[in-house]
């Protein structure tokens, strides 16, 4: 699709982040010595990040801490009881980044579940979602209550987005049971309108995203369906499973009946039509489908849905314009391993890790299992290259979910952050199998194209175990660094602040539509230093959660930035040059002529 | 065998479903009926696979064979290409959905079923080459000669009648 390139002046376009927000435009990265986190720490860390090497060398210190205790986090996210009977206890609940208030600073929403009692099993807790107001100060409120979103389902998944065009950022959450949909009202109140608007699409739902199919200007909605259970079946569940010969566990999903994920088309009038069928959706695999990215993977200004499925193929569904879609997972290479494996995927994120302009993928999976990483050739073919970047050696023996590309160290190459997590308590009654229910997140550094792991020198929030399922990233203080918002099972969410020490430079990129809200699916391609860098706005990420809709870049040294240029939806181009770096860049979508 | 199936089910009708009032004798004679009904099935569902792998491979030549004609190539070359994946696969999404309902009660063909493919045919390396062959068809793209589709429906013939000889 090709779309009318507009040259613009930056003065036209380019509000700076200070307009939007008084602390804006963001400091350059800050170099500041981390204060201990004695929260949970499982191994005594060193009190503060090593100093950096030199200024300008490609020497880094990885350092993040948990405050999410001082930050006022302290919703604990619920999921079953201790001994995770049944696999609904599994799988937790995911989180989100997003302004709810276009106060211009990143608010949290976390989904929760519930707990059970044991012997007999039954509903001890109804958990309750939890909306946290950012007050600018490191600290957020608990405003769930009075914005009325504190829903107590059996929740799981979120993803956000305008879905209304009213220029306020919607919440969609997944459950065990009917989904709700929280449309923003302004001044800090939600009307729960799922009902009204078509997509309660009861059952067990998981990732979910919206995107324009179709080029209509409204967002649609596209929902990963995991198990086909009732919640008698839930309660009557006992284990009879066997982990590697030794622990007795849960069942599933092998043997369990697969749901049938859904697509919902936007009408233009707050409602939706179910038209997973006549779209070319139909999931006749009934698949175990749990993480979902709505990406223009092949570049052609329309956009493609990848869904990561539990012990099954994953889908890859190219759009064939306007919204009509053929599901070619099967033979472009992202569907399986390089063996020919499915694999038990459960996070999914896109991002262009190896510089050449194409949005690669990378799945979390499994134990005994390694996360895969499969690198776009271009006309949507892929290439499993797990193997060349060890992953294998990085990943195999942790249960992992929430995963994302990230430049927390500004160097303007992407690393990995994977969260890990067992589903079977039992494993810790059986040292002979080396595994932990509560593992360390992994996180990897991209050193020209091949990765490093650096979790154990990357600061007391990364020595933290728990059993971690959700990831949202953002700069929630706008320090130019990306923080990371974790939900772990039975347990409070964490926040680990970057404050890792680095030279080096960045930008956020804020892209607004013509309805003021995020513009999803938008893409920014960054020029600094004969480099270019891709990112794209989106709605639903990593493992049922949402990241913040602006698009962040590492630098490197670069002390300004030679091009931005921005492909909105719909195909349209604005192009800027020579601008500052550190700095919050807020564009708008150029009105319809 | 829909007969043999009958007379069994009338038999285990008589002898009841706590078998009660059943000599030990009818009983066992129930069950080498039984064995005898399993043992066909399984014959008969080897021959269903079977019969599903060759529909989608002769799909798959069809669509090579319309793609040599020149005309909607890409389109043909996607198309035969989706085939060679559902004989990879060992059948359709469909096949995939019915796998599971049969794994649910039970029903496998592996020993360690968790892990490894349920198939009855296609092993690990004859998926992968399988899979491989699907994706270099798709990409031969609408500019691709006769020959070269020629070369590619050839190479499937080696590659599918490997993956359906008996081991």
């Amino acid at each position: 699709m090709s779309g009318r390139i507009l040259v613009q002046a930056s003065a036209l376009t380019l509000l700076m982040g200070c307009q939007q927000q008084p602390s804006a435009p963001v400091a350059a990265p800050a170099v500041t010595v981390a204060p201990a986190d004695t929260a949970m720490p499982v191994v005594e860390p060193e009190a503060s990040a090593p100093a950096v090497a030199e200024a300008g060398s490609e020497q880094t210190s990885p350092w993040f801490v948990n405050v999410a205790d001082k930050a006022g986090l302290t919703r604990v996210l619920h999921c079953g009881g201790p001994s995770k009977e049944h696999i609904l206890e599994s799988v937790g609940s995911g989180c989100a980044w997003f302004d709810f208030d276009n106060d211009g600073q990143l608010d949290i929403f976390l989904v929760n579940a519930w707990t059970f009692d044991e012997e007999p099993r039954k509903v001890a807790t109804k958990g309750r979602n939890a909306l946290y107001r950012n007050l600018g100060d490191g600290r957020f409120e608990d405003v769930s209550d009075v914005a009325g979103i504190a829903g107590d389902d059996w929740g799981c998944g979120v993803c956000a987005a305008d879905f209304d065009n009213d220029g306020l950022i919607d919440l969609y959450v997944t459950n065990f049971g009917p989904n709700r949909l929280y449309r923003n009202l302004g001044g800090g109140k939600f009307a729960e309108v799922s009902e009204k608007a078509g997509v309660t699409t009861p059952g067990w739902s998981a990732g979910a995203a919206f995107f324009d199919a179709d080029g209509d200007g409204w967002l649609d909605l596209y929902v990963a369906k995991y198990i086909e259970c009732s919640f008698d079946d839930v309660l009557a569940a006992r284990r009879t499973s066997q982990w590697r010969d030794k622990a007795k566990v849960m069942d599933g999903p092998f043997g369990m009946a697969g749901g049938r994920d859904r697509f919902f088309h936007n009408n233009h009038d707050g409602t939706f039509s179910d038209t997973t069928d006549e779209v070319g959706m139909t999931d006749t695999a009934e698949s175990y489908g749990l993480g979902v990215i709505a990406s223009d993977l092949d570049g052609d200004g329309d956009v493609d849905v990848y869904v990561g499925n539990d012990s099954n193929p994953n889908f890859l569904y190219r759009n064939d314009g306007p919204g009509k879609f053929t599901e070619i997972g099967g033979w472009c290479g992202a569907a399986v391993d390089a063996g020919g494996r499915p694999q038990a995927s459960m996070g999914v994120d896109v991002a262009d890790f190896d510089g050449d302009g194409l949005p690669d993928i990378v799945t979390t999976n499994f134990a005994q299992d390694f996360c895969t990483i499969y690198q776009n050739e271009g006309q949507l073919f892929f290439t499993d290259i797990s193997s060349a970047l060890k992953m294998k050696e990085f990943t195999y023996s942790q249960v992992k979910w929430g995963c994302a590309f990230l430049d927390y160290d500004l160097d303007s190459r992407l690393d990995l952050l994977i969260l890990n997590g067992h589903i079977y308590p039992q494993v810790n009654d059986h040292p002979s199998l080396q595994e932990s229910y509560k593992q360390l997140p992994t996180l990897l550094h991209n050193v020209n194209g091949k990765f490093e792991d650096v979790s154990k020198r990357a600061g007391p929030g990364m020595q933290i175990a728990e059993s971690m399922r959700g990831l949202a990233v953002g700069d929630y203080d706008n320090d130019g660094k990306p923080d990371l918002l974790i939900t772990a099972i039975d347990s409070p969410p964490l926040l680990l602040h970057n404050e890792s020490k680095t030279p080096f430079h960045s930008s956020t990129v804020r892209l607004i539509n013509r309805h003021g809200s995020p513009a999803i699916n938008a893409v920014a391609r960054l020029t600094v230093d004969g480099k270019t860098l891709w990112n794209e706005v989106r709605s639903g990420s990593t493992y049922c959660s949402q990241s913040s809709f602006d698009l962040h870049y590492g630098l490197g040294s670069a002390t300004k930035i030679d091009q931005l240029e921005i492909r909105w939806p719909g195909g349209r181009t604005t192009i800027e040059l020579d601008l500052p770096v550190d700095k919050l860049l807020t564009y708008r979508e150029p009105a319809a002529e | 065998m829909n007969s043999l199936l009958l007379s069994i089910m009338l038999s285990s009708t008589a002898i009841g479903a706590d078998g009660a009032g059943t000599s030990l004798d009818a009983a066992v004679d129930a069950y080498e009926r039984l064995a005898t009904v399993i043992i066909e099935v399984r014959r008969t569902e080897d021959s269903v696979v079977k019969t599903i792998l060759v529909q989608h491979y002769e799909a798959a030549q069809e669509h090579l064979k319309a793609a040599q004609g020149g005309k909607d190539v890409q389109k043909h070359l996607e198309a035969a290409a989706t085939e060679v994946t559902y004989v990879a696969n060992e059948g359709d999404k469909r096949v995939q959905a019915i796998r599971q309902r049969l794994a649910k009660a039970g029903h496998t063909h592996v020993s360690d079923a968790d892990t490894k493919e349920d198939y009855l045919f296609v092993n690990s390396k004859e998926k992968k080459a399988l899979l491989a062959a699907a994706k270099s068809i798709a990409q031969l793209g609408d500019k691709a000669t006769a020959e070269q589709v020629g070369a590619a429906s050839k190479s499937l013939a080696e590659t599918f009648t490997k993956a359906v000889a008996a081991e």
